[in-house]
């Protein structure tokens, strides 16, 4: 655990990625130690993960090295957060929603598309105030 | 003998006749008595005049009379005078008066033997009078009646009626020992407890403070402390406030001896009585009038607004649909849930939020709505928001969705940091609030957020969620039974009004919870309803939201035409004042009361649908803007600052509605910043950021970036748009520097 702790402390943000949200462009952050699985996924992304976020479709797993356990398993979520905190608000992209229904593409691709009326289709984690 | 005599007098009258002009017949002109109605022992004055007679024969008594005369009797009895002048008759009656002796019929004491200061009842009864006099006691009495003394000794008591009398005697037998008084019930009203007992002996002392820990030597030294001597029951304590909770005990007292006291009980007066079959109603204060800081809608109901005809969107986690007291109003066939199956436990937040705004009324079970006869539909997304998601939920059904509730935000709104709305999400709330209802657009409420510091320090502003600061949605905030804002919730410059909800006094909000043990009420929490599928416990503005949007539903009952922008108007004009010693109470240029932690105040129903009758609608929108660079260095740890104007001229609008500002303000550390908008002419300043704290992750500072954030305030509702408009923006902490780039401002209004 405490490995784990100074794994994810060492880790900081990349630049951020930019999508333009049709009146200006916005800025994320992809998380170092944050991936997404569907909840139908029931199996932890790695050995040691730690659940940091259930909801009924989505879980949000801490691991030690997000971009490298992504490159090995293509069906991980990427998480984006607001800010380079892992305390701003995430979202995980899904792929597009194009005048309202919903489209398979890369996350990088929805950032990059604003065009033909499609805009990144974003999971957020909700609070019930 | 008779019958020749009488013969000859026809012939002879026969020829008088024959020879003279006919004789005239007599005639009474007049008989009266005076007077006609007498008391034994009075005259009466008879007093006729007769013409064409000679004589006259008054009967009874009198006999022969003169034609024209007067003269004084002195019937014993009523009677019926006769005047017989030559074959005129008149009658005259005198009546004599009746004169009933006084003389009392009865007077006794019940109990006749009791012990000091205990209540006796005396009763009496008369004839041939109008008053009595009841002696000792209160003198003038009425000539049959009762009367409750408490002699602390024996006493004879006398009822004196003109010239009769009668006394009875109350024996009093001191008693060395005096039970405490048993059986206390109290029962709340309105202003008022009504407190019942039973003792055995005497009086009692009712003793009442609004702190416990009463006892017969320190209450008059308690806050509120006073002591009611010597009441019977049922006492009547009047004069109290709604809301606020009162101790007290009993002892029961005769003569010098006074008994222990009872246990301490309390209660709390409240502004309104259950009429209706719901039984948790009575507990529902947020309901009651505005001095228990309630929505105030008793008289709403009563002139049968209800909410009916008013379609409702629940936007959040799910519904209970099939609850005891949600069936009814729940509409057939349009809900949506956007995750299936949908376990019960991801319905709970959604279901306490229903009841608040539409349990159904008068049905035997639960309690009561705001709008108890609203139609409800679910749209269950909280556990799938997705920006698809949203965009469906915000304008589903948006044809005749009239109240979108909305008790939900991001997850990681509550952090102090500017979080933007998903487009998406805008996409949504824009369309259907312009294109919804047929043009009069979607009204949406939202939750001003629970992220306020609850030590003290702001962290969170409801402003700094750009959901609940669109211009298209109605920011809620909260306000406790203590009419004090929670420390949790959120204010702002967006949030138009507050609404009932928990507050720092910890009493929340009774509505209806998940069926049976599953929900937060599972049985096991103390201060819960025994009934299970009701909770005591809601709290937070995701609990006032539905209470504030319940009332929007009433305002659309009565004047559908009205739209999301005519509503906005209703509610903040209607609104009332709350906690006026508060700081940062000021009425904006259109005389407005606003604050920044309030809003215009507490949504009132009475006030609004009143309002809603008559107010004129804002017809179309109109818009105007302007935007500066202005590029100044804000100056570092400077309480002055640096400030930037624009002037809006010929705008044509009159009454603003909503502003929005972004900026542009790159700095190294935003959450040093505090950005204000201000109005020439004394329109209302507005604080749209604070210093606050900004947040460490991984021993880092991370702050927002102020870059092309939208805050928005409704401070200047009402005022016109024309003049200079300010934004002044000012560094309060040390060491790290900004600039203010460049802002625009945008007015909406009519």
């Amino acid at each position: 655990m405490h490995a784990l702790l100074l794994v994810v402390l060492s880790q900081s943000f990349a630049p951020p990625l930019e999508w333009f949200d049709g009146a200006r462009t916005r800025k994320a952050w992809e998380s170092p130690t944050l991936v997404a699985t569907r909840s139908a996924e029931k199996v932890a992304p790695e050995a040691g993960a730690v659940l940091l976020v259930e909801s009924a479709v989505m879980r949000v797993w801490q691991v030690k090295d997000a971009a490298a356990l992504r490159a090995k398993n293509a069906a991980l979520l990427p998480v984006l957060h607001d800010l380079p905190s892992t305390k701003a608000r995430l979202r995980v992209p899904l792929g597009l929603v194009c005048e309202g229904q919903p489209r398979e593409a890369s996350w990088r691709e929805a950032l990059a598309d604003r065009t033909k009326g499609c805009a990144p289709n974003f999971w957020y984690a909700a609070v019930k105030k | 003998m008779a019958a020749p005599a009488f013969r000859r007098l026809v012939l002879l009258s026969v020829a008088a006749l024959c020879a003279c002009p006919p004789a005239a017949k007599p005639v009474i002109l007049f008989f009266r008595a005076l007077p006609a109605d007498i008391d034994p022992g009075q005259s009466v004055q008879l007093a006729w005049e007769s013409s064409d007679a000679q004589g006259c024969t008054l009967t009874p008594g009198i006999g022969a009379a003169a034609p024209d005369g007067a003269l004084l009797v002195n019937p014993t009895a009523s009677t019926r005078y006769t005047l017989d002048c030559e074959g005129a008759v008149a009658t005259v009656d005198v009546t004599v008066r009746v004169r009933t002796t006084p003389r009392v019929i009865s007077f006794t004491a019940s109990p006749t033997m009791t012990t000091p200061d205990a209540p006796v009842e005396l009763s009496w009864a008369s004839e041939g009078v109008s008053s009595c006099a009841l002696t000792p006691g209160p003198g003038a009495v009425v000539a049959t009646g009762t009367q409750t003394v408490q002699p602390a000794q024996t006493t004879t008591y006398t009822l004196q009626c003109d010239t009769a009398s009668a006394t009875v005697v109350v024996t009093v037998v001191p008693g060395s020992t005096i039970d405490a008084p048993t059986n206390v019930v109290v029962t709340a009203q309105d202003g008022a407890l009504r407190v019942a007992w039973q003792q055995t002996a005497g009086s009692a002392n009712l003793y009442l403070a609004q702190v416990a820990g009463i006892t017969a030597a320190n209450v008059e030294t308690l806050q509120g402390g006073v002591v009611h001597r010597r009441v019977t029951s049922p006492f009547v304590i009047s004069g109290l406030v709604n809301g606020r909770l009162y101790y007290l005990r009993l002892s029961a007292v005769s003569g010098a001896l006074e008994s222990a006291l009872t246990d301490e009980q309390s209660a709390t007066p409240v502004g309104m009585v259950a009429t209706g079959s719901d039984p948790y109603f009575v507990q529902q204060w947020h309901l009651a009038d505005a001095s228990l800081e309630g929505v105030n809608v008793a008289s709403t109901w009563a002139s049968g607004v209800k909410g009916e005809g008013v379609y409702v969107a629940i936007v959040d986690d799910g519904m209970d649909l099939l609850h005891e007291d949600l069936r009814q109003n729940v509409a057939t066939g349009l809900s949506h849930d956007y995750m299936t199956p949908h376990a019960p436990e991801y319905m709970w937040h959604g279901t306490c939020v229903s009841g608040l705004l539409g349990a159904r009324d008068l049905n035997d079970v639960g309690v009561r709505g705001v709008a108890p006869r609203a139609s409800l539909m679910a749209f269950s997304l909280l556990d799938d928001v997705t920006s698809q998601n949203e965009y469906d939920a915000m304008t589903r059904q948006k044809a005749i969705v009239g109240i979108s509730n909305n008790s939900w935000g991001d997850a990681y709104d509550q952090t102090g940091q500017l979080t933007f709305a998903d487009t998406e999400w805008l996409r949504g709330v824009r369309e259907g609030a312009t294109t919804g209802r047929n043009g009069k657009g979607v009204v949406y409420f939202w939750a001003s957020g629970n992220g306020a510091d609850p030590a003290g320090q702001y962290v969170d502003d409801s402003n700094y969620d750009s959901q609940a600061n669109s211009r298209f949605v109605i920011a809620v905030g909260g306000v406790g039974k203590d009419g004090k804002k929670p420390a949790y919730a959120e204010g702002g410059a967006n949030v138009l009004v507050v609404a009932p909800t928990e507050g720092d006094d910890g009493l929340g909000t009774t509505t209806t919870d998940v069926t049976g043990n599953d929900g937060y009420n599972s049985g096991r929490e103390r201060g819960e309803h025994a009934n299970v599928s009701y909770s005591a416990t809601m709290s937070g503005t995701s609990g006032s939201t539905p209470v504030a949007a319940g009332v929007g539903a009433l305002v659309l009952q009565v004047r559908p035409e009205l739209s999301y922008r005519d509503v906005r108007r209703v509610l903040a004009q209607s609104a009332r004042k709350v906690d006026p010693t508060a700081t940062g109470w000021v009425n904006n240029g259109a005389g407005l009361h606003v604050n920044h932690d309030f809003g215009f105040g507490v949504v009132d129903a009475n006030a609004a649908v009143a309002l809603a009758r008559t107010i004129s609608l804002v017809g179309p929108e109109v818009t105007a803007s302007a935007t500066a660079t202005p590029n100044l260095a804000v100056p570092d740890n400077n309480s002055t600052g640096v400030s930037s104007s624009v002037v809006i001229t010929g705008s044509n609008i009159n009454r603003v509605e909503v502003v929005e500002i972004e900026v542009r303000l790159p700095h190294a550390r935003t959450a040093d910043l505090e950005i204000e908008l201000s109005r020439s002419g004394g329109g209302a300043s507005s604080i749209l950021h604070s210093a606050h704290r900004c947040e460490r992750d991984r021993g880092q500072e991370v702050c927002s970036d102020i870059d092309g954030y939208v805050f928005t305030t409704v401070r200047n509702l009402d005022e016109a748009a024309d003049g200079t408009w300010t934004l002044t923006v000012r560094d309060r902490r040390a060491n790290n520097i900004g600039t203010l780039a460049s802002w625009a401002l945008r007015l909406y209004g009519n």
